[in-house]
């Protein structure tokens, strides 16, 4: 634990980063760039995995970040460029703007870290898990899932909403790491593959939208509902 | 309650999920084959898997538990049940599909390469749904899950319509947010369990359910939420029902019957797994559970009503009717476990009935589903019809048929628990279903109707006749002699009290 906290500053600020991409990632209007941006998002995920790996001296935690790096930073963002190729650069305008995401991450994120801090007792985790930074990264990870839900309420491009679940996953795997980084690597490589499984199919399936209906917002999926 | 069972070794819950994705895979690697041919592998990949769950039902009902993979893999009566209903459903959609898939094909696509791919993904489906009902590893648990979904999702858009995509898109968007909240509650659940057992073995469901009252109280509620979030969107419980009317509307009528028939159990059998674990604080989230099962059902016969589009009333209904199941499942007493899944199985039976029904008009009207277009199709079409009526009347709880048996055992398991608040509502639904489901087999077969492109339409073809009789013939079977199923029923009951019981002592 203390060489944990040796780390402590580097962990916090590379989840600090963490936490910024995931939200440029939610509001680039570009969606290129917006793929690079959760590039950089599981690239420091990776980095935060490899550094609690190196900081608690547990190999398979380097596993996990290889895993991460391979799914996360090469073959997600590699299908979203793919079928990006073939839709609009642009994404369809969003029902809110910047500054609601920025107001909903900075009430999640004091929400959630307060409350962890505040009332750790309520959920009663584990003594690894009830130290720091594995409180902060806990209270980060869910502001990241619900930066991802956020993103799946308010977003009309099918691509984002792609990026909002990928999102949701990320902050599921931050989790994952701080609460319980024991977890064996085969769970990793599961969860992660089917991940990309998932996100195959909607892009798929975004991309069938767009050649039948020449659009991607969501809004218009509204036939069914009549 | 709390029997003794004896856990042996078996290569049976290996068998039961590789036989069929090894058919599976045969079929979709196949080229051109003979005609028939990948519809007969496929039928004789799913008869093999029935035989397989045959077995294991026997063991099940001997009082044998079978364990996999070391621990991993753990097969008692409820995932009997669940594997045979699975089997089942494969094994009637499979003639049925001969006739009607091709036939709503455009003639580009019908290929060879296209047939094996929905073949292929059938076997997928039945191999990820056999996993599912073996798995004792949270993680495996939750990749099964979600396996079904994606195989049934690329079932879904087999015709590449604009409808299919849409339905499709939005199945996947909302139960894989529903999946994600469901690892959530699986990490939850295995940080509480770290804190008792060793690393690997809080993963299993049968390890955790033995330590339940040592987990601190909040993180298991908590994790309990996420589990009802999770699950209970892929079984289709209101409020988080609403990819299912668009995905059972405009999947291919037999992909309908199985989104209907066992797809959606899928979500009510992971909550039933996932919840009986936490049996001591099980009396906090039924209340919960029961209220959300009950009200649900009420809305969704409403939502049903103002429908005129045959397949998404039917969907509407399997809103109300998972209440039902849900209902009897979170009563956690032996009568209502029953009657739960009597209803499990009995809905299973009479919607693809009514499904298969549908499809059989949708078959020999050129694909006409409104209501509002259709009538005096009785004559026409006297055994679709008959067919139609006995879905309906059984869904609708009449006596004689197999839904009243399993709604009345419901009723008195709820009524016992003294919430006659919820015994109201479900005979209340029951009513309305019915006279819902009267109103629309009424307008369909003996109503009046000005299309003359209906004046030649005749009975549909054998194919799909077949099917729909051996399923109408089940459903008149189980309301005359419930104690048929009976043995099957229990075993899969005693399991979920075992399950109950194993973790409060």
């Amino acid at each position: 634990m203390e060489d944990v906290l040796a780390h402590n500053s580097q962990l916090v600020s590379l989840m600090a980063a963490h936490l910024i991409a995931s939200l440029a990632a939610a509001e680039v209007g570009h969606l290129k760039c917006a793929i690079m941006w959760l590039m950089i998002q599981s690239a420091l995920l990776a980095a935060i995995f490899a550094t609690v790996g190196y900081a608690t001296g547990t190999p398979h935690l380097y596993l996990w970040a290889a895993v991460c790096v391979l799914t996360k930073v090469a073959l997600i963002p590699l299908l979203l460029w793919h079928y990006s190729n073939e839709l609009p650069p642009r994404e369809t305008r969003p029902i809110v703007g910047l500054q609601w995401s920025i107001i909903v991450v900075a009430i999640a994120l004091v929400g959630f870290y307060r409350f962890l801090h505040g009332y750790l007792g309520f959920v009663a985790p584990g003594a690894g898990a009830a130290a720091e930074p594995a409180l902060t990264g806990w209270a980060i990870a869910f502001t990241v899932i619900a930066l991802g839900l956020y993103v799946l309420a308010v977003r009309r491009d099918a691509i984002k909403l792609v990026i909002g679940i990928i999102l949701m996953e990320n902050g599921v795997h931050l989790t994952l790491l701080s609460l319980a980084p024991t977890v064996p690597e085969t769970t990793i490589v599961g969860v992660t593959t089917n991940v990309i499984v998932l996100a195959w199919l909607l892009l798929y399936l975004t991309a069938g939208i767009y050649r039948l209906m020449g659009t991607t917002d969501v809004t218009t999926l509204s036939r069914l509902r009549r | 309650m709390n029997e003794l069972v004896t856990t042996i070794a078996s290569p049976l819950p290996v068998l039961v999920f590789v036989v069929p994705i090894a058919f599976g895979a045969i079929i979709l690697l196949a080229g051109p084959t003979c005609r028939w041919c990948r519809e007969l592998l496929a039928f004789v990949g799913a008869l093999a898997t029935g035989a397989i769950a045959v077995q294991v039902a026997q063991e099940a009902m001997a009082g044998h538990v079978l364990t996999g993979w070391g621990r991993l893999l753990y097969v008692d009566g409820l995932s009997a049940l669940m594997v045979l209903l699975g089997c089942l459903m494969v094994i009637v959609v499979i003639p049925y599909s001969l006739r009607y898939i091709p036939q709503h094909l455009p003639e580009e696509q019908r290929t060879p390469r296209k047939l094996n791919l929905y073949y292929g993904l059938l076997l997928m489906f039945l191999g990820a749904l056999s996993l599912t009902c073996a798995a004792n590893h949270m993680i495996l648990l939750y990749l099964s899950v979600e396996a079904t979904t994606l195989a049934t999702a690329l079932l879904l858009i087999f015709y590449w319509r604009r409808e299919t995509l849409e339905a499709a898109y939005k199945y996947l968007i909302l139960v894989g947010v529903g999946i994600t909240f469901a690892l959530l509650g699986f990490i939850l659940l295995y940080v509480a369990g770290l804190q008792v057992l060793p690393g690997s073995e809080a993963l299993l469901l049968t390890s955790l359910g033995q330590i339940a009252d040592k987990l601190p109280v909040n993180l298991a509620l908590l994790a309990a939420a996420f589990f009802v979030v999770g699950f209970g969107t892929k079984a289709g419980l209101m409020p988080f029902h609403a990819w299912l009317p668009d995905a059972h509307a405009e999947a291919p009528t037999p992909i309908s019957a199985l989104l209907s028939g066992v797809v959606i159990k899928v979500g009510a059998y992971a909550l039933t797994r996932t919840i009986t674990v936490l049996a001591p604080h099980y009396h906090a989230i039924v209340v919960f559970v029961a209220i959300l099962a009950s009200v649900g059902m009420l809305l969704a016969i409403f939502m049903a009503w103002a429908q005129d589009d045959l397949k998404r009333l039917l969907a509407y209904h399997s809103v109300s009717q998972m209440g039902y199941v849900v209902e009897g499942l979170a009563l956690g007493t032996y009568l209502g476990i029953y009657g739960g899944l009597f209803h499990l199985l009995n809905h299973t039976l009479f919607k693809a009935l009514l499904f298969m029904s549908v499809g059989a008009i949708m078959y020999t009207t050129g694909g006409m589903r409104a209501i509002s277009r259709l009538g005096g199709l009785g004559k026409k079409m006297p055994i679709t019809a008959t067919c139609f009526f006995i879905g309906a009347l059984a869904m609708g709880g009449v006596p004689l048929l197999n839904g009243f048996m399993s709604k009345l055992t419901l009723f008195i398991a709820v009524a016992e628990q003294r919430l006659l608040w919820a015994a109201v509502i479900g005979i209340i639904t029951s009513l309305l279903t019915l006279a819902c489901m009267a109103h629309a087999a009424y307008r369909v077969f003996w109503g009046e109707c000005d299309d003359d492109s209906l004046a030649n339409v005749k009975e549909a073809p054998a194919a799909l006749l077949i099917p729909m009789i051996l399923l109408a013939a089940l459903c008149v079977l189980l309301g005359l002699y419930p104690q048929a199923a009976y043995p099957l029923l229990d075993t899969a009951a005693r399991s979920v009290m075992h399950a109950l019981g194993g973790a409060t002592h």
